[in-house]
């Protein structure tokens, strides 16, 4: 088996290449031209995270029939909505951001249906009123926070199962895999064995493979939140959501 | 609700194959590991204020920190390992048992505990040199400067294992430097702990969490790989490598460059290396002890035995000076040593015999000239000539090469060389006889007029059969020659010892006999002139080679015969001169 030469398999490590993320974007958008641009990066951003929406306005009590509609119509106002234009950058975390906002659609979806004026229009979110508490008993927020971090998660590893695809190397990512869940180190030294590589030449590749989904996962994160300061802590907090998860 | 999984238990529906919960717990170590030296920490550690990141490694994170009891200034490594209250306080009670080592060379534990993220931590001692991994990244070590911390580094395992405690992860990344500087001294740390976390059960620990730690496994002793029992032996194989590395900058992996072709030190050094890579830990030296004075040995061979090969070398000098007519002496040859010709091989005398031996068998530098002057074609019976295995340089053996090729080279360079005035006109290249060869090797009159009847007679006939004297296995488990052992990737039979050659090794790798000729025991077999009987056409061809692994092969005084046109792989030749 052929191992990937380091020069096809770097990346550049650059502090400095924070992207001028969807969610920054939207905060900071002035002209019509930025807005709409930021209207369709954050379009393809929300719709990454529908399943984790989907699963807090179920854990909300939302009934399970009534799911997709809520989240569907809270997409459409979230994102034709002129509120971000006057957002603060201190606003935060779209995760943050969106875990409120939801939170206050179902409110506001509830209120209109109980009044039977559903299908009546959508109510503007003001992002200052956003703040409602949760049901006392539910962990809501902790189950939307795990499957947003289980859609980065997701994310990420397609990311890099694609780039071993492209790359014509898939059997290799198949032979490292379980590397990637920290096995220790004698366990590499089978499957190197049975890859037919060096232990030391699969070490290198493992580490290859671990830092490609580690950047991936940190591009991701990065999308969601303002500035670089908060992309580390962000990044632990949503690991954590997965690891304590028992 | 999906099946537990089998490393941590967690329900969490599996992505691509893989437990998240187990990716992001890796990921969790990756981000906490591969944070960059001078990064400030995200853990806290009770009793300590923590700096920069002073480095990392497959154990962790070092910290600069300072002790708030006193403001002293120390290094806190922080280790990925969570196990609850049993393993803490089983880590604790290991961290104070080797608190209690006390050596000059052994990095001093100051305190251990559990961080606020229920990671364990370790309180040491600050080396301002840096670790000894990052001071090979700039290259091998000057001999002397390596040779001095590795006793250094010996001296600290071996007071360890004199207190039972085995280190288990001997590498770069764990001997730290006092200083900058070639004056530094050797601080070994991290004892244990390499148990210690393999004991909190897998995932938690890899050792691949950091750059720091590529090659790592080659550092693993066999026995620890195959999930044996590991003692102290096991160190030694770790120290092997560790010399080798600190002496070249490379790990000895496949057909790796011997030390004493890399640094200045000699063959010997390569032998000990090797001897520490043996497969087996019973072939290993037995103790940090046995090692250090083997190494001593290595480096300063005992006058006694100096003395006596250059008497033999002297009587063999004055025997062949006497049996030879004075109008064969060459005019430019010395008559009283070595005589090197125009391709750089160097011959001498042996005793009872007419012929000067070559000391070295023919390299491929020295065919690869015949071959550019006879402007002979790479045909495609020369293919493995040109692909032999391994990696070759032009000091190894000519291999494979027939009973053709090698008297035609023999009668080019005594053509060459009379043209050239370098030896006289009835001076001659050629094969030495199969008498001639035995008394090369130390061999007296055996019984048998051919060699075929010499070979079938065996028994007792009053001579070393292996380059160690007459007893197998060989005394403290070295074979001094190149043969089939462990390490040999293609070969049937293995022996189970260990040298650092898969295939040939350069000419003259292992030490020389008493009359200064190397290799007449392995690396390939040398043909000789005689026939293997009086009527067979067959060549004999004698000595063993590097893809022979038994015992019996091993003999000098064995023999086996191939057609002239043959030429298997391990097939040389040596050639001597009739001056």
């Amino acid at each position: 088996m052929m191992l990937e030469t380091a020069n096809t398999a770097g990346r550049a490590d650059d502090a400095s290449r924070f992207p001028r993320t969807a969610w920054s974007m939207v905060l900071r958008a002035k002209t019509g031209r930025e807005r709409e641009e930021s209207r369709i990066a954050l379009d393809e951003l929300c719709r990454s995270y529908w399943k984790p929406l989907a699963g807090y306005v179920a854990a909300l009590g939302c009934n399970p029939g009534d799911v997709e509609d809520v989240v569907q119509d809270f997409l459409a106002a979230f994102l034709r909505r002129e509120g971000f234009q006057k957002a603060e950058p201190e606003r935060g975390r779209l995760r943050a951001y969106l875990k409120s906002a939801i939170r206050h659609h179902l409110h506001h979806w509830w209120r209109d249906r109980a009044a039977q004026k559903r299908g009546a229009g959508v109510a503007e979110i003001p992002i200052e009123e956003v703040n409602i508490p949760e049901p006392d008993g539910v962990d809501a927020a902790g189950h939307f926070d795990r499957e947003w971090a289980l859609s980065m998660l997701d994310g990420a590893i397609a990311e890099l199962r694609a780039g071993y695809e492209s790359r014509g190397r898939l059997a290799l990512f198949e032979t490292l895999k379980p590397c990637l869940l920290g096995d220790p180190a004698e366990r590499m030294i089978e499957l190197a064995a049975q890859a037919g590589v060096t232990p030391g030449a699969l070490a290198v590749e493992v580490h290859r493979a671990r830092k490609r989904l580690a950047d991936a996962l940190r591009d991701r994160v990065a999308q969601t939140v303002e500035d670089e300061a908060e992309v580390h802590g962000e990044l632990m907090h949503l690991l954590r959501c997965i690891a304590e998860q028992t | 609700m999906s099946a537990a999984c089998a490393r941590c238990g967690g329900r969490l529906a599996e992505i691509d194959g893989m437990c998240p919960r187990c990716v992001a717990r890796s990921l969790t170590d990756f981000f906490k590991t591969a944070a960059p030296t001078g990064s400030v920490p995200d853990v806290e550690v009770p009793g300590y204020t923590l700096g920069p990141v002073l480095g990392r490694g497959g154990m962790g994170v070092v910290f600069r920190a300072v002790r708030e009891a006193d403001g002293a200034t120390c290094a806190v490594k922080v280790m990925p390992v969570r196990g609850g209250a049993e393993l803490a306080e089983r880590f604790r009670r290991e961290a104070a048992a080797l608190a209690t080592l006390e050596h000059p060379n052994i990095l001093r534990v100051i305190e251990s505990g559990v961080c606020s993220d229920g990671a364990c931590f370790l309180a040491m001692e600050e080396a301002s040199g840096g670790d000894l991994a990052r001071r090979l990244e700039k290259g091998p070590l000057p001999a002397g400067v390596a040779l001095r911390l590795f006793r250094e580094i010996a001296t600290a395992i071996g007071e360890a294992h004199r207190c039972g405690v085995l280190h288990r992860d001997i590498k770069p990344a764990n001997v730290l430097l006092s200083a900058d500087g070639d004056d530094a001294a050797a601080l070994v740390a991290d004892f244990s702990l390499a148990k210690l976390l393999d004991d909190a059960g897998p995932g938690h620990i890899t050792l691949t969490m950091s750059t720091q730690v590529f090659g790592t496994p080659y550092y693993i002793p066999p026995e620890a790989r195959r999930g044996g029992n590991v003692d102290a032996r096991g160190d030694l194989f770790s120290l092997g490598v560790l010399l080798h590395e600190m002496l070249t900058g490379r790990l000895p992996i496949g057909q790796y460059v011997p030390a004493s072709k890399v640094a200045d030190v000699p063959a010997g050094v390569d032998r000990l290396i090797a001897r520490c890579l043996q497969e087996d830990p019973a072939q290993r030296p037995a103790s940090t002890a046995a090692l250090l004075a083997e190494l001593e040995r290595a480096l300063h061979p005992p006058v006694a035995r100096r003395i006596a090969i250059a008497a033999v070398c002297a009587i063999a000098v004055a025997a062949g000076l006497h049996a030879l007519p004075r109008k064969q002496s060459a005019p430019e040859a010395p008559a009283t040593g070595p005589f090197t010709n125009s391709l750089g091989m160097k011959f001498v005398p042996v005793p009872g015999n007419r012929a000067w031996f070559s000391v070295w068998e023919t390299r491929r530098s020295d065919l690869e000239a015949f071959w550019a002057a006879r402007k002979l074609p790479r045909d495609g019976a020369q293919a493995l000539w040109l692909r032999p295995p391994g990696n070759i340089s032009a000091d190894h053996p000519a291999n494979p090469v027939n009973f053709i090729t090698a008297s035609d080279f023999c009668l080019w360079l005594t053509e060459k060389e009379r043209a050239e005035k370098i030896i006289g006109p009835n001076a001659v290249y050629r094969l030495p006889d199969d008498i001639e060869w035995s008394r090369a090797a130390g061999i007296g009159p055996e019984p048998g007029d051919s060699p075929e009847q010499r070979h079938l007679s065996g028994g007792d006939k009053g001579h070393a059969f292996y380059p160690w004297g007459r007893t197998w296995p060989p005394p403290g488990g070295g074979i001094e020659a190149n043969f089939a052992g462990q390490e040999s990737v293609n070969a049937q039979e293995k022996l189970p010892h260990r040298d650092a050659f898969p295939a040939t090794a350069p000419v003259g790798s292992f030490a020389a006999n008493a009359y200064g000729i190397h290799d007449l025991s392995g690396n390939v077999s040398e043909w000789v002139v005689s026939t293997w009987n009086a009527t067979s056409r067959e060549r004999v061809l004698r000595g063993g080679s590097w893809n022979q692994g038994s015992p019996e092969s091993l003999r000098l005084d064995a023999r086996q015969h191939a057609y002239p046109a043959n030429a298997g792989t391990g097939v040389g030749f040596r050639i001597v001169l009739e001056r």
